[in-house]
């Protein structure tokens, strides 16, 4: 929405972005799946080379050239991450980069490269023109100005909603016309789940932080469906670098499956819950220390939700016993009784 | 399969309107997965020529883009939004019957190579779905009526490019402007009053970049290599 | 007094050289981090996560972490240790790791690493990967089942070898190496059995044909060395006896 109607603010704020640390060359990262906007960001930055915004002597400044190129992306969560999405922006696979030593000093082609966010630029544009004061006004003491939301699921009306830092999540579910709310997903995928218990709780980065998305669950949605979504997302999306992510959070989409099926006892909600916490604890990136947050936020604050959907017997397989026969028996061209197994069910 | 001599000039093409530059890879491999429908292996050879990227890399960076393939897509490539709010609109019941509309399965291109369909991980438009793309244009609150209508463009062979654009309409649904979206910057205010109070002079000590120009632009093709040799485009070392 | 540049090793003031990695004050002090990706003859890499230590307060790969005076690191805890056996046991329920029947059993680090940390079981479930072996190099077998993707053949390859014979694609779990080859097979490649890249894998994933199980059991690297002794021990000129 940002580059789509403020796309001037955006490269402007990039613009004086540069200018303050003397850098000639910008990008804007378009993921792949904004392809559609990419013709008519083209043109705004055509039209602020003509207006003497961009280009060679911005201004007509000697020393200031500064220019913005648009990379698209191609498909690949992680290139949201800023060292990965610098690789991306060199032409690699998206891989996060060690760190230290951090973009700011060994970015773009190992130069000092600053990264943030569409929303972050089109603020630093702002407060160029209204200044500091007029924006730290707003919001709270440690998150400063506003934030702008995408909120959808479970409302009357989703779009696009900006508050000032420090806003109720309660009084956010009242203006998009939230009803019958069972939780609130904040900050996407790899943000919290949050009940009802919570929503007096604030937007802030010293409280709930969002990068913007907000989607709203009500009583009749399948929470474990939901975390389930999110876990295959995390595996899906997985780079491949570190062993605990590449390798845990495939796992972790296999015993989520497995107990979503109704196959899991104790033991396996046990070890989904040590894993989700080693995942965290020992992965390269924030993807990784991330990707467990749908299950542990809603382990921890529903677990009756996993209970119940527990087998009661202490020992079974883990797996459709007469399912794996199938090959057999396609195999041998049976599909008599006794070609198939019962398997004892709850 | 080789590539033709049409094809070859288009590439040559491509690859010069880049610049010849190993960071503009995957820029480059979008415009050929454009216009082959896949990265075909002859085409890897070709722009490791051309770039001085190793074939393993091209594969490499082929495979690791969800929206470039090793193998070849529809002529009409839809994707449909797997997101949990893309869910919860009934996108999973729109997918089954688009795919049964169209006789194709996920993931898979349909034999004529008309069509192909697979979910994705998300399209961008969460408060408009449930939401896909085709080609990758955007195809915003899709619904069996939608997808009938989309279905039967597809049969004719329309190309997206004339396909109505109601289709491909997206709002931008601002319900509440605050700070920012309520006081946006005329083009050019913002820059003009911080230099006019004297923010800090940009400093010229970096080289305008051409393509090739950080570090010495190194090729890796074999026989180039010593122990010496580092990647241009890795960062430097913590040493 | 000179100013001295020390880390708190486990409790234990250690010095460091400008420049150093956690590891490598670490190794020079003779104190063993398990590793598998890191190899002093390379760039740091920071993908396997073995290394893991906590520098004050915080988890951090010692491979690729600069040293920095005053640092309060831990190494060798029961949850640094229990970490880095999950993430071995990660490593073998990932690939197809059968160690009875591999040409590697003894002199392979992976499992070097696994008894070093008291790796009893794999734990987690089987993968059962499909991967493709490649036997198509006269002098050279390419078992991808063994693959840990530390990317060692890659590095050596491109750095040392100057052919970029190997590389990474795909994504997750799909990750796999391939060959730089038109073909996509080790036989059409630039590769040599007197390469860097054929003799730096720690596991059985890339062999010199026409060699395996030639010393008994009790007589194999590992069975005379603990994999411990062995990294801290490493010098340039030693490269692993991969025969065994």
């Amino acid at each position: 929405m940002l580059l789509r109607s403020h796309a001037h603010q955006v490269f402007e704020g990039m613009t004086l972005c540069a200018a303050v640390v003397g850098a000639k060359r910008g990008f804007l990262y378009l993921r792949g799946e904004y392809l559609a906007l990419r013709a008519q960001l083209e043109t705004v930055l055509a039209e602020r080379r003509r207006l003497n915004l961009l280009g060679v002597a911005i201004l007509g400044r000697p020393e200031f050239d500064f220019d913005i190129e648009i990379h698209l992306g191609a498909g690949a969560y992680i290139c949201g991450e800023e060292s990965a999405l610098i690789e991306s922006l060199e032409g690699k696979r998206g891989t996060p980069r060690n760190r230290p030593p951090y973009p700011v000093t060994h970015g773009y082609l190992g130069r000092p490269t600053v990264v943030n966010n569409v929303e972050t630029f089109a603020a630093a544009a702002a407060i160029g023109l209204r200044g500091g004061a007029w924006f730290a006004a707003h919001g709270t003491e440690k998150s400063r100005g506003s934030k702008i939301l995408s909120i959808c699921g479970d409302c009357a009306r989703p779009g696009i909603y900006e508050y000032d830092f420090g806003v109720t999540i309660a009084q956010i579910l009242q203006d998009c016309g939230a009803s019958n709310i069972f939780g609130v997903q904040v900050g996407g995928p790899s943000g919290v789940f949050i009940g009802e218990r919570e929503f007096d709780r604030r937007l802030a980065f010293e409280d709930l932080a969002s990068g913007g998305s907000f989607m709203i669950f009500d009583k009749t949605r399948d929470v474990l469906e939901i975390v389930r979504n999110f876990t295959h997302f995390f595996a899906h999306e997985s780079c491949g670098f570190c062993t605990p992510c590449r390798v845990g959070t495939a796992l972790l989409r296999n015993a989520l499956d497995k107990l979503c099926a109704g196959h899991a006892a104790a033991g396996d909600l046990v070890e989904i819950s040590k894993l989700g916490q080693f995942i965290r604890a020992t992965s390269h990136c924030g993807l990784g220390q991330t990707a467990a947050n749908p299950i542990l936020s809603t382990l921890e604050r529903f677990p009756e939700i996993y209970q119940a959907r527990l087998k009661s017997v202490a020992f079974e397989p883990g797996f459709d016993l007469d399912g794996e026969l199938s090959t057999a028996r396609r195999l041998t061209g049976r599909d008599d009784a006794h070609a198939h197994l019962q398997q004892e069910s709850v | 399969m080789s590539i033709s001599e049409a094809d070859q000039e288009w590439l040559a093409g491509v690859v010069a309107d880049h610049g010849r530059c190993p960071t503009r890879l995957l820029q480059i491999l979008r415009e050929v997965q454009e216009h082959f429908r896949y990265v075909p292996r002859p085409v890897m050879e070709f722009l490791t020529a051309q770039l001085g990227v190793p074939r393993a890399e091209v594969q490499g960076v082929t495979e690791f883009y969800s929206f470039l393939s090793t193998q070849p897509q529809g002529d009409f490539h839809l994707l449909l939004s797997d997101s949990i709010s893309d869910h919860l609109l009934g996108s999973r019941e729109l997918g089954a019957y688009l795919c049964a509309k169209l006789g194709v399965e996920p993931g898979q291109t349909r034999g004529d190579g008309r069509v192909s369909f697979a979910y994705t991980s998300c399209s961008g438009l969460c408060d408009q779905g449930p939401a896909g793309l085709v080609n990758g244009w955007w195809l915003p609150t899709l619904s069996r009526a939608r997808i009938d209508r989309i279905a039967a463009l597809v049969e004719a062979a329309v190309p997206v490019r004339e396909w109505p654009p109601e289709l491909f309409a997206v709002r931008d649904n601002i319900r509440r402007a605050g700070l920012l979206l309520g006081n946006p910057v005329t083009p050019g205010a913002a820059l003009k009053w911080s230099l006019l109070r004297g923010s800090t002079a940009p400093s010229p000590n970096w080289t305008s970049p051409g393509c090739g120009d950080a570090a010495a632009p190194v090729s890796r093709l074999p026989g180039s290599g010593s122990s010496a040799t580092k990647d241009p485009r890795k960062p430097p070392s913590v040493r | 007094m000179s100013i001295q540049n020390t880390i708190s090793l486990d409790g234990v003031q250690i010095p460091f050289q400008d420049g150093d990695t956690i590891m490598e004050a670490a190794t020079r002090a003779g104190v063993y981090i398990p590793h598998l990706c890191h190899h002093p003859e390379f760039e740091p890499h920071g993908s396997c996560k073995l290394c893991t230590v906590k520098v004050n307060g915080r988890n951090c790969s010692a491979c690729t972490f600069p040293a920095a005076d005053g640092q309060q690191v831990l190494n060798d805890t029961e949850e640094l240790n229990g970490a880095r056996r999950t993430i071995t046991q990660l490593l073998f329920v990932e690939g197809n790791h059968f160690c009875p029947s591999c040409e590697k059993s003894g002199n392979c680090q992976l499992q070097a690493v696994a008894y070093f940390l008291n790796m009893l079981d794999p734990h987690f479930p089987l993968f059962y990967p499909h991967r493709q072996p490649d036997a198509s190099h006269p002098e050279i077998l390419l078992d991808r089942d063994r693959c840990i993707l530390c990317e060692l053949c890659v590095r050596a390859s491109r750095e040392v070898d100057g052919k970029n014979v190997f590389g990474l694609a795909g994504r997750g779990i799909d990750t796999h190496l391939v060959v730089n080859s038109a073909s996509g097979l080790l036989g059409d490649s630039a590769m040599a059995a007197t390469d860097k890249a054929a003799q730096v894998c720690p596991v059985g994933a890339i062999l010199v044909k026409g060699h395996g199980f030639e010393k008994p059991i009790g007589e194999r690297q590992f069975d005379r060395q603990d994999v411990s002794e062995w990294c801290l021990s490493w010098e340039p000129a030693v490269i692993g006896d991969q025969h065994g």
